[in-house]
């Protein structure tokens, strides 16, 4: 279990230490960043057959009171997940450092990979649905930094915008549905949820439960309607596509989906609603693949094609159809892995991905072309790959279902050979016939061994598949579908009718191929989900635009006025609904007289500043208020108050005159006129501010629990002044809020000013 | 601001440390006295801006790094320190706090929230330095 927590923490490690170590763009940091996933793969490794038979949990207390805990859980499906991550991981890291040009940022480029790939073994090795929920959306958030890392290119911003838009706003809705379903369990660790499922299931709330998390899982996982993003997220590097796009961020939707399939499968909605969506996102996205000529653009709707398939997969959550979704899963991040990284490598090559632009590769990259025809075979689920075992029991699954259902997936998977042979056979024979290609030069090695690492994976799965995953399939399916009982046998050939039903998809998705894709120019039509998308967006642009500019006119004044009113109004709306209560009685000791001597001072001040003829004087004469209000602070007995309202008229004056050349000019007071409006809101604000306080002195219901803080501040946080141990001890929390939104306000100014576009000064 | 002045740059430079070590004071009582965090953070600030009126120099004054690196130090300790007790078993925001002799200054108390109050000074410093730097100097 250390291990593995070690494992999950170290690719975390590795983001912290690397800029420390490394130059930004030395080469030397995606060798230690390779190091680091390695390292981290080989302990998952270690730990593996541990967990194979028994999983294990062990947990970190968060916020008890809240039953909240980062827990690490260990079973056979967040085992299968890890070695992915942490696998493929260190595979794509090695080539990446080989890949990456040497103007790039590497150890930006990397600390974000880093940081992703241990928010994803985060994510698989929750016990928790809070812990797993905080997770998956730093994926999101890493994966809109990846998308945007060339952010010089509009489109690679859009894309990370996009992405972003639609799993994070996905990952709200799934968090609402985690909330849901531990208010009905009574807990938020997974397996009080999963053990809890029969009286979930008989909640009226469990459909919304179920709603919302597949609303999580089918975003992520890029789903019909949601599949727009990821073909936008291309525009990443090829390395980040390989690995979150295709190998594991995209699969987070499909764990969510297994993990908590035993719970929400018994929810009516449930396995229907993903396998619709799933066979349809499979066959629509099938044939979308194959109007695609950029590379990357067909590969990412293969990916989402292949999703789909795996969705429709779990959602059963009956041991056969799992245990195919799992397989499936590691067979697609094998194949689909390597076939990003050799286009990486072919668009290094000939600087282009355009299909229709590529010379015969057979010819001019054979070394490239073997691994590129294997991988896109085993997608197709042609014998004798990886790719095969998992389409048959696919078919197994599907044939016993209604008959649209079957003839839907039967298409899908025609069509899906069709685009494997697209590849396979199409970049083999390639579209620039007779051009002069001689200048071309094969894949390197250095860059050739990772994708062929991962296709002599996929080639083992198909050879031998039992000895090599057939014990971990069978405890991740039992993890899965919450049972013991799972058997799982794999083997390449076994004669039944769905053998036929293959035979028929290969031959007729070899026909579509030859018949109606060779002859002609394929082009990629306009997604309607994307068209949706930019109208709703820009319509949201232009309201809000269109609102803002009603209030934000840029008089600071209008600014006041809509501040106090708007404020007094909220508080005389509930002071009116409540009912006003007594009014409190007169102080019967005042304040040292000499006190009101010293109220008058400030009050002077401002008179003074009104009528200043120039703003450095209006300037001066608004601090002298704020001092004399420090004064009067320390006359009351408020030491710390009065530090640091001294301290902010100092530095706030500062302020000013830094923003003074910048200000317009100031009229004199002469020429200002009287507005009588002006002189109402100071009053509601004035006098507002002060009947409040008068009010509330009187209304004290409960006991204030400033009398708590005063009596255990020394013995309990061994502070002996109350006002600073509630701000960093008893009401950390709240400060810790405070400081970021000041954090968030400085970055914000520095963008602002700093950060804007030549000549829009 | 290009104009120097003599008086008030010889003065800065007494006054600079002065306000500088008056804050680690400040800072330091703040668990017992007056002070904390916050408020050696403006004072620290202060004294910051008064060395960059005084000198007129266009680059901020500092440690060779831009202040909004210490924004981002700052939420890191703080963050850190919140996070710290979940390693020892403890709850989330926990704080502890205990005595050490030293030598010739006798017992000194040491508590964990004194680290997160670091935090909120480094944070405070760095908005401050950050905004007024960035008015100043807008390029």
């Amino acid at each position: 279990m250390w291990g593995l927590l070690v494992a999950s923490l170290l690719p975390f490690a590795g983001a912290a230490v690397l800029p420390l170590l490394c130059e930004r763009r030395s080469p030397k940091a995606g060798w230690v960043a390779t190091a680091f996933m390695a390292t981290a793969f080989a302990l998952i490794s270690i730990a593996t057959p541990t967990f194979l038979h028994h999983s294990a949990r062990m947990s970190l207390q968060w916020a008890p009171v809240l039953g909240l805990s980062f827990g690490m859980a260990a079973d056979g499906l967040s085992l299968v997940f890890s070695l992915l991550i942490s696998g493929i991981g260190t595979i794509v890291f090695a080539f990446a450092a080989a890949y990456l040009g040497f103007q790039e940022n590497r150890v930006r480029f990397f600390c974000y990979m880093l940081i992703f790939a241990g928010s994803m073994l985060g994510l698989v090795l929750s016990s928790n649905l809070i812990g797993m929920f905080v997770f998956w959306e730093f994926t999101s958030v890493s994966s809109f930094l990846l998308i945007g890392f060339w952010h010089e290119r509009e489109a690679s911003r859009n894309g990370a915008f996009k992405a972003l838009l639609v799993t994070a706003s996905g990952g709200l809705a799934m968090l609402v549905g985690f909330i849901v379903l531990g208010i009905l369990a009574g807990s938020f660790e997974i397996t009080d949820v999963v053990a809890a499922r029969a009286s979930i299931a008989a909640s009226p709330w469990a459909a919304w439960a179920a709603g919302f998390v597949m609303l999580g899982a089918l975003t992520k996982s890029a789903q019909f309607p949601f599949h727009l993003w990821l073909p936008s997220a291309m525009e990443a590097p090829t390395p980040v596509s390989a690995y979150l796009h295709a190998a594991t961020m995209v699969k987070a939707g499909l764990y969510l989906v297994a993990r908590l399939g035993p719970v929400l499968s018994i929810v009516p909605i449930w396995t229907p609603t993903l396998t619709v969506v799933g066979i349809a996102t499979m066959t629509w996205c099938s044939y979308l693949a194959l109007r695609q000529t950029d590379l990357k653009a067909l590969l990412a709707f293969s990916t989402v094609s292949q999703l789909g398939l795996i969705m429709a997969l779990l959602a059963q959550n009956e041991p056969a159809a799992t245990a195919a979704g799992i397989l499936h899963t590691i067979n697609h991040g094998l194949f689909k892995g390597a076939l990003f990284l050799l286009v990486g490598i072919i668009e290094h090559q000939t600087h282009t991905r355009d299909l229709t632009r590529l010379p015969s590769l057979a010819r001019t990259m054979p070394r490239l072309y073997v691994p590129l025809a294997l991988a896109a075979i085993s997608m197709a689920g042609i014998p004798p790959l990886g790719g095969f075992i998992s389409k048959e029991l696919f078919l197994d699954t599907i044939v016993h279902m209604p008959w649209p259902i079957v003839v839907i997936a039967v298409f899908g998977a025609c069509l899906t050979v069709a685009y494997c042979l697209a590849l396979a056979v199409g970049l083999g024979i390639g579209r620039r016939v007779g051009e002069d290609t001689g200048r071309l030069h094969d894949a390197p090695t250095s860059l050739l061994w990772g994708p062929s690492l991962l296709v002599a994976g996929t080639v083992l799965l198909g050879l031998v598949p039992q000895p090599l995953v057939g014990n971990l399939l069978e405890s991740a399916t039992n993890a899965a579908t919450a049972s013991t009982q799972a058997h799982v046998h794999l083997s390449l050939f076994h004669f039944t009718p769905t053998l036929l039903v293959s035979a028929g998809a290969i031959v007729a998705g070899a026909l579509v191929f030859t018949w109606l894709w060779l002859p002609r120019t394929p082009h990629a039509p306009k997604l309607i989900s994307d068209l949706i998308y930019e109208r709703t967006l820009s319509a949201l642009e232009k309201y809000a635009q269109a609102l803002t500019a009603a209030y934000m006119s840029g008089l600071l004044w209008r600014y006041l006025i809509i501040i106090v009113l708007t404020g007094f109004a909220a508080i005389g709306y509930v002071l009116v609904s409540i009912g006003l209560g007594p009014a409190s009685a007169w102080p019967a000791r005042p304040a040292q007289s000499f006190g009101y001597a010293v109220a008058l001072i400030p009050v002077g001040a401002a008179i003074g500043a009104m009528f200043a003829p120039t703003r450095l004087s209006a300037i001066l004469a608004l601090g002298a208020s704020g001092y004399s209000m420090a004064l009067l602070f320390s006359l009351l007995g408020a030491p710390d108050l009065a530090l640091t309202q001294i301290m902010v008229e100092t530095v706030s004056i500062a302020l000013f005159l830094s923003a003074f050349v910048h200000l317009p000019a100031y009229g004199s007071p002469r020429s200002r006129r009287f507005h009588p409006f002006h002189l109402v809101v100071a009053a509601v604000s004035g006098f507002g501010i002060a009947g409040l306080v008068w009010h509330a002195r009187g209304q004290r219901v409960v006991d204030t629990i400033s009398k708590y803080y005063v009596a255990h501040s020394a013995e309990q946080a061994g502070g002996h002044n109350v006002v600073n141990v509630i701000l960093v001890d008893f009401r950390g929390l709240d400060t810790m809020g405070e400081i970021t939104v000041l954090g968030i306000a400085a970055l914000t100014c520095y963008a602002l000013i700093k950060l804007r576009p030549e000549g829009k000064a | 601001m290009k104009a120097r002045s003599l008086i008030l740059s010889t003065a800065a430079r007494v006054v600079y440390p002065v306000l500088i070590a008056f804050a680690i004071f400040l800072y330091w009582r703040g668990h017992n006295a007056p002070g904390g965090g916050f408020i050696a953070g403006l004072l620290t600030s202060a004294a910051i801006v008064l060395r960059f009126l005084a000198s007129g120099r266009k680059q901020e004054p500092g440690l060779g790094v831009p202040f909004v690196t210490a924004v981002g130090v700052g939420l890191a300790i703080a963050v850190t320190t919140a996070f710290g007790p979940l390693l020892f078993g403890h709850m989330f925001f926990t704080h502890t706090y205990g005595f050490v002799d030293l030598p010739l200054i006798g017992r000194i108390e040491l508590a964990t929230a004194g680290l997160f109050d670091l935090g909120v000074y480094v944070v405070v410093v760095g908005n401050v330095i950050t905004v007024i730097s960035a008015m100043t100097d807008p390029e």
